[in-house]
């Protein structure tokens, strides 16, 4: 081709202008784009990327990517922004727990955040990031810095500036200054009514814990009631205005009922401290941990922002709450993943820490490695007739617990295989742990809930890959350490707890059970069974397709045919325990306490003379039903002691109360074993259940209450509630209501 | 005879013409200011090969493109994109990818 040089220089301009828009222009919002992509989805190297991208950005665009991901990611306040969460029982993960962490350090985002504090538009993302900057001075011992950056923030204007001034006031009350607290709340009070409905709740919720503070818990409890009142005259007055608005709750709502709820129950009480450090088993202390002090009613949905006890630990691990209004709390931590990386704080289900009026409790918290588990592992094929699990011993372990996980349909099962194990490490028959009670689980097919089959074959299908793990307690029962948990790098990933059980092949039965045809295999277990009366595990699959049936279908009468199969079975390993229960309670269910009594001594003896807390307590049921009612206490009352959820309280309060105990003591014993149950609702509050019906008998004849009482509770124990509940009187009827529903 | 006349009526028709533009085409063909010597240059011919040429434009482009977009800040390893998975696994929690190389690593070891 010929072309002109003028024509060619024209070319190379226009090529030149585009290129340097390719380069300033459209290369740069592709890698914002690529690292914002990178940092949502967690990929790796996605926070790098996302700080280089705010290093190049334009300087609008920077403080807009300094918003979106620094400031506001998530539900990121300084306290919210952890990769996981840990409490009594419960642990869960920021974000589905998909991609690599996208929490920033503080030293990665201390410099933006101080920007955007500064330069950032005055709005509710400016609020946030000086909130979180305190929240950091105060983790640092910089208390000082933490004032000033709020003030700083205050000083600017804005809708937001009583906010901020809010959180400066909770700071001076934080640091113990409940003087200048209390005068920021009271010049926030004479503030014109903010639009933000919750706003006015959370400065009365501030004002209720400092007069708490200074043990004027009464005079807290009338700030709350006339803020819960100024409240619904508000929200009255914004229906009108917007009738079409619906029902609207603020949320702070809930939380000053939640706060007048304690108060009431300690009206002379005085503000408690809660204080401790978090720190490995090694001596190290972890710091900026999230510590959260959660209240009862609180503690069965995640963390939200209302929730009044939150604190960064100090670089020291160190925390304190203070003004603390008494009552029940459980300790959750907030932990990014190099945080718990191969750790575990040995926390446990029901561990409560109750705060009285001025109590100053320490709660420390420490991590432990995660126990190294020996055999077998990595997928072993195990064909003896015994199975050995061995793993690191841990110092100060007085027993193990051994569980074993099962995959089912829609995830894994996982069950105790054998408790109190004394050594680190136990050789078990395969046949036993055939015989491990499993649960088995259900599928859909074609609309229909059925069973699935090969899940009832429990650890005695050769070709699923079962896994393990074990706990380790010490003398008291306390939990020390687990071998499962977060294992995220090639340090701590440790060896994989699989193994199979090989030891059997699967029988015809076993097939037909793989393939979904449960009858068959139901058919075909009994002829082996017939052909081989000493066929343990035909017998043990005949008993569990009977109970599966049984609890699917709802029916006694399948129940009951299981039983002779037990009692066969129990002939042939007469220390299984599982099966020892289950005999236990299909003659309790039918009153025949003979051979339940007895049933229930052999599941004792085979345990070495230990129960626990909920078998326990089913026994005291049956003794409470038979009427032998001084028995039926003093096991009640050592189950209490061992399930301390207390979720059999309400049976061992009937039980005194039959048994001629007073109002008095019995709504004394209700406040010692207050019964726990994360449920939306609460558990039923046992002590004010028991006071109402003093309250009842004080208001009538007392004599006939007492029989009226009797008389109640008689039919329950015999399970007719019809007659329970035709008792009359209110708070009787509550009372048995509550008990009722027991389980 | 014919030729001839054609020649006479072609003589009498530009018989008002003057060509004055020696100059012109002197300057143009032998440029001697600066001037000239830009003139010529701008509008000089050149013959160009399109596709080889085209071709090469083109793969730097790429390459530039490329070069900018994988800003020297991203290292080798964290080249994928992708994002990592938590995978949860009897009680335990792991990368999905590290777990998964785990598990090839033990199945191969248990063949071999």
């Amino acid at each position: 081709m010929t072309v002109k040089v003028k024509h060619l220089v024209i070319a190379a301009l226009l090529l030149g202008t585009a290129l340097s828009l390719l380069q300033f222009v459209v290369i740069p919002k592709l890698q914002v784009r690529a690292a914002v992509n990178d940092y949502v989805a967690g990929a790796p190297g996605g926070k790098k990327a996302m700080l280089a991208a705010i290093d190049r950005a334009a300087p609008s665009q920077r403080l807009e990517l300094i918003r979106e991901y620094m400031v506001f990611y998530g539900d990121a306040t300084a306290l919210r922004s952890f990769d996981v969460y840990v409490g009594p029982g419960s642990t869960y993960a920021f974000g589905q727990g998909d991609g690599e962490s996208r929490v920033w350090s503080w030293e990665e985002k201390l410099p933006y955040l101080l920007e955007y504090v500064s330069e950032g538009p005055v709005d509710s993302s400016r609020y946030s990031a000086a909130t979180q900057l305190a929240q950091y001075y105060m983790s640092e011992g910089l208390s000082a810095e933490a004032l000033a950056v709020l003030e700083k923030a205050e000083e600017r204007g804005g809708n937001w500036r009583t906010k901020l001034a809010l959180e400066r006031a909770k700071l001076y009350a934080r640091l113990g200054d409940s003087g200048e607290a209390m005068r920021l709340v009271e010049r926030l009070e004479a503030e014109p009514p903010s639009v933000n409905l919750d706003f006015s709740g959370e400065v009365a919720q501030l004002k209720a814990q400092l007069l708490v503070g200074e043990g004027k818990a009464d005079a807290a409890l009338q700030a709350v009631d006339r803020e819960l009142k100024a409240l619904e005259e508000r929200i009255a007055e914004e229906k009108k205005k917007f009738p079409e608005m619906g029902e609207l709750t603020p949320a702070v709502m809930e939380e000053l009922k939640r706060l007048r709820e304690q108060l009431e129950k300690t009206l002379d009480g005085t503000g408690a401290t809660v204080s401790g450090t978090v720190k490995r088993s090694d001596g190290q202390p972890l710091a900026r941990v999230g510590v959260f002090l959660r209240r009862e009613s609180d503690v069965y949905h995640s963390i939200v922002d209302g929730e009044p006890y939150q604190i960064l630990t100090d670089a020291q691990g160190r925390y304190e709450f203070n003004n603390v209004v008494p009552g029940s709390y459980q300790l959750y931590l907030g932990l990014p993943f190099e945080q718990i990386d191969g750790w575990t704080w040995p926390t446990m289900k029901d561990d409560w820490i109750e705060v009285g009026s001025g109590d100053a409790l320490t709660e420390n918290v420490m991590m432990r490695p995660l126990i190294d588990i020996q055999e077998p592992v990595n997928g072993a094929e195990l064909t003896g007739s015994t199975v050995k699990f061995s793993w690191e011993p841990v110092e100060g372990a007085s027993t193990y617990t051994l569980y074993g996980t099962i995959p089912i349909e829609s995830g894994t099962s996982s069950m105790a295989i054998r408790e109190g194990v004394a050594q680190s490490e136990i050789e078990l028959y395969a046949e036993d742990l055939y015989e491990t009670g499993t649960s088995y689980s259900f599928r859909d097919v074609d609309g229909k809930h059925e069973l699935d089959s090969a899940s009832l074959l429990g650890f005695s299908n050769p070709e699923l890959r079962y896994l393990w793990y074990v706990e380790a307690y010490d003398k008291d029962g306390r939990l020390i350490t687990r071998s499962n948990g977060y294992r995220l790098n090639e340090d701590t990933i440790g060896a994989l707890p699989f193994f199979y059980l090989k030891e059997r092949a699967a029988t015809a039965a076993d097939r037909l059970m793989l393939d979904g045809r449960l009858d068959e295999a139901l058919a075909e277990y009994k002829r082996a069974h017939e052909a081989d009366p000493l066929d343990r595990h035909s017998l043990n699959m005949i008993a569990r397709i009977y109970s599966a049936k049984a609890s699917l279908a709802g029916s006694d009468e399948l129940r009951a045919q299981a039983i002779p199969y037990l009692e066969a079975l129990l002939r042939l390993a007469p220390a299984n325990r599982n099966v020892l229960f289950n005999l236990f309670d299909h003659y309790d269910k039918r009153n025949e306490w003979f051979k339940a009594e007895a049933y229930y001594e052999r599941y004792v003896a085979a345990g070495g003379g230990q129960t626990d807390g909920y078998i326990q307590s089913l026994y005291a049921t049956s003794l409470m039903k038979q009427r032998r009612m001084d028995e039926a206490i003093v096991q009640f009352r050592e189950a209490l002691e061992r399930d301390r959820s207390h979720r059999f309280v309400g049976r061992y309060l009937a039980a005194e109360l039959y048994a001629g105990a007073s109002f008095g003591k019995v709504a004394e014993l209700a406040a010692a074993y207050p019964e726990r149950g994360p449920y939306e609702s609460g558990p039923p509050d046992w002590r004010k259940l028991v006071e109402a019906l003093a309250a009842e008998s004080e208001a009538g004849d007392k004599n006939a209450y007492a029989e009226r009482l009797e008389d109640a509770l008689e039919a329950s124990f015999d399970g007719d509630w019809q007659a329970a509940d035709a008792a009359g009187k209110p708070a009787l009827r509550a009372f048995i209501a509550a008990l009722r529903k027991v389980d | 005879m014919e030729r001839e006349s054609m020649n006479k009526r072609l003589r009498e028709e530009l018989d008002g013409l003057r060509f004055g533009g020696q100059e012109d085409v002197v300057r143009r063909t032998h440029p001697r200011s600066w001037r000239d010597r830009l003139r010529a240059l701008w509008n000089k011919e050149l013959e160009i090969p399109v596709v080889p040429l085209g071709l090469s434009f083109a793969v730097i482009l790429a390459v530039v493109a490329a070069s900018q977009l994988r800003s020297p800040e991203d290292d080798g390893d964290a080249a994928s994109g992708e994002a990592r998975q938590l995978i949860e696994v009897g009680g335990n929690t792991y990368w999905k990818d590290d777990y998964e190389r785990a598990v090839a690593s033990i199945e191969s070891d248990g063949q071999g």
